[in-house]
């Protein structure tokens, strides 16, 4: 560990990040040799599609993957220079909500029901700070107010299944702001909601990321919230991460097939009218991954080598890293 | 019914609730389980030699309340019956204790003085009914009780952590629930040397805990994946918070269902267990061992019979219908 010094702007910095699932069909490479860093007050977004490991890198980070039959192999998770791979569960408990939140992908699953609002918001505070009730409730009353929930006051005493989807997800959002954390894991936070509900939520995220510049680890499958929030992008298939580079120099080139093929499937004005271009095939099972490339079944560049060999992330230009033995003619290949 | 306005929040359980008055038959039940459970409560002030109020030498005394040193060598089945000069006493509605025996009035059938007859020895059974409900509900809710409680805490610890732990758990649980209940409480009973009522509270705890942990352990396993739960940790709150606070609350609405039910189950063997001659030890009253005693004299006494069967019956049917009642209501598919 470096400590401070150089990595003090670096808020997050994963490291050969391995997770194994241990299960009666064979061991699944959920997580392979995954390296993610994210900057103090920026946003890194993770995009696959489903399965490929994106929430299982998340609930790693929080060492909270089910265990048994998940386990964290090898790795470096460093926070700020702390490595959580290697602390105690009574450590990471104390972590957990005060310097890394999380919210997630349904709102509505996430506030237990048979509490309400205020009750949640909290305990979560009272979980880690030492603040009596009325002080705990004022900050949940300016956590609601901040997130732009209407009639606060009134809200704490109603029950999760009164509000809306998309006030139920500015609540979570609250209560993981409540704590000032430093990272943020948003686990697909606007899937399940509708696309101005998504909007409103993303523009709240962005706001909060600005006042209390929190690091943002954002999960999702949507190339086109990538392009609106993100400053970086990892692109991660079947448990790796294939292609990784500001999001401007990800837009205009990519440098991998699979993000190339993953533009292709966004659907838009020009192609109105057409077929919307599909990735053949799913994903390999974790447990039986190929030898060589874990694209290779379903690559339209795929050759020999592919096959033989398996790629490893290289920079093909300042800071863009891509998985591909044929990363610097995609963008000939694939116009 | 009049709707509440728009901004007020029902709670869960003000719905349950709302949801259990609309069953008549349920609400039927939880009248009669109230009356019996203040019978029992009130049985020394509904049943007794003893006056409620005895006014004394000017003074005061609730003798069937408290005891009193100067009162202490009075029979009081003698003294009501010769009450001296210028004394004035209130009695209880059923003036005569359960153990007072009188040897030239046995095997009466119901009359005006013994409105359910008399048994072989000549005490009141109407009385002995009434202290018998103690021994009947207590058992019922202190057996179940300890069962909930084990099955709790068993069930929540193999949902929640499942793998070993669960397997372990899970073959203890088969493993009781292959022994016959009514046998192993037997073979329990037969080990301690004077059965008490406690000690058969708690037989019939320990061996029915396993429905309640198959049951919680369900509901754990289900509850544990809901995103809630995995928040909860996401927060940093710890396992057992997790385990109690959150998920817990969750899952208590089957528990209380299947408690009702087993108050029910707890009754009936304790009556069982009275009838077959392992329950409480004479002379204490219960429904079971006045049936026991009825055995003998089938034919020739119908009411030491009729009416400690009745009083059985229709406690567990009550028990069985508030049972199904709050089933129906907890039920979330009902609702919206």
């Amino acid at each position: 560990m470096s400590g401070r010094g150089d990595d003090n702007h670096k808020v997050l910095d994963v490291r050969g990040l391995c997770t194994r699932f241990f299960t009666s069909a064979g061991v699944a490479r959920a997580v392979d040799e995954v390296a993610l860093s994210l900057q103090r007050g920026k946003t890194l977004g993770l995009v696959g599609e489903s399965g490929c490991g994106k929430s299982v890198t998340a609930l790693s980070i929080m060492r909270l993957v089910p265990d048994p039959p998940g386990r964290i192999t090898s790795g470096e998770i460093l926070l700020d220079g702390q490595d959580l791979a290697s602390l105690s569960e009574k450590r990471m408990r104390e972590i957990r909500g005060r310097e890394v939140a999380m919210i997630f992908q349904e709102p509505m699953t996430s506030l237990n029901p048979v509490f309400t609002i205020g009750n949640q918001l909290i305990e979560a505070i009272r979980v880690h700070e030492d603040l009596s009730k009325s002080q705990a409730r004022r900050l949940a009353l300016e956590m609601l107010e901040r997130v732009g929930i209407p009639n606060p006051a009134e809200r704490l005493s109603n029950y999760p299944h009164q509000l809306s989807g998309g006030q139920q997800q500015r609540v979570m959002i609250a209560m993981a702001i409540s704590l000032n954390p430093r990272l943020l894991i948003a686990d697909e936070p606007t899937t399940a909601l509708d696309v101005t509900v998504q909007a409103q939520i993303l523009k709240l995220l962005d706001e909060l990321r600005r006042e209390f510049s929190i690091g943002i680890l954002f999960i999702t499958h949507d190339m086109a919230v990538i392009a609106q929030t993100a400053d970086d992008v990892a692109v991660m298939y079947a448990g790796r991460i294939v292609e990784t580079a500001d999001v401007f120099s990800l837009f205009k080139a990519p440098r991998h097939p699979y993000t190339r093929l993953l533009f292709e499937s966004i659907p838009t004005e020009k192609a109105r009218g057409s077929r919307l271009r599909t990735i053949k095939g799913t994903v390999p099972p974790l447990t039986h991954l190929p030898r060589g490339c874990n694209f290779q079944k379903r690559c339209p560049l795929a050759i020999e080598r592919c096959i033989e060999e398996d790629p490893t992330l290289r920079e093909i230009a300042g800071g863009h890293l891509s998985a591909c033995h044929r990363a610097e003619e995609v963008e000939e290949l694939m116009r | 019914m009049s709707e509440a306005p728009v901004e007020k929040s029902p709670s869960y359980w003000r719905l349950v609730a709302r949801e259990f008055m609309r069953r008549k038959l349920s609400v039927a039940a939880l009248i009669g389980v109230s009356g019996f459970i203040l019978v029992a409560l009130f049985a020394p002030w509904l049943a007794n030699d003893a006056p409620i109020v005895l006014v004394r030498d000017g003074r005061v005394y609730f003798p069937s309340t408290f005891t009193y040193p100067e009162l202490r060598s009075i029979d009081w089945a003698y003294y009501m019956d010769n009450l001296p000069e210028g004394q004035w006493a209130l009695m209880p509605p059923v003036p005569i204790s359960p153990y007072r025996d009188d040897i030239f009035n046995t095997l009466r059938p119901p009359s005006r003085e013994h409105p359910m007859g008399t048994d072989d020895v000549g005490r009141d059974v109407l009385s002995r009914m009434i202290w018998g409900s103690r021994i009947s509900l207590s058992v019922g809710f202190v057996a179940v009780g300890i069962a909930v409680v084990l099955g709790v805490i068993f069930g929540s610890i193999a949902g929640y952590f499942g793998g070993m732990v669960d397997i372990i758990i899970s073959r203890i649980i088969e493993i009781v629930i292959c022994f016959p209940m009514f046998f192993l409480l037997l073979t329990i009973i037969a080990l301690v040397a004077r059965v008490n009522i406690y000690y058969l509270m708690f037989a019939i705890g320990i061996v029915g805990w396993t429905g309640v942990a198959r049951l919680v352990r369900g509901e754990f396993l289900k509850l544990r994946e809901q995103e809630f739960a995995v928040a909860a940790r996401a927060l940093g709150a710890p396992a057992t918070r997790v385990m109690f606070r959150h998920i817990l609350p969750n899952a208590i609405a089957p528990v209380l269902v299947s408690a009702t039910f087993g108050v029910a189950g707890a009754i009936l063997t304790e009556s069982g267990l009275s009838f077959l001659g392992f329950g409480v030890p004479p002379p204490t009253a219960s429904w079971g061992s006045i049936l026991s005693l009825a055995r003998q004299y089938v034919y020739q006494a119908w009411w030491l019979t009729a009416f400690p069967g009745a009083a059985i019956f229709l406690s567990i049917l009550c028990y069985n219908l508030i049972g199904e009642g709050l089933r129906d209501a907890v039920d979330p598919r009902l609702k919206v």
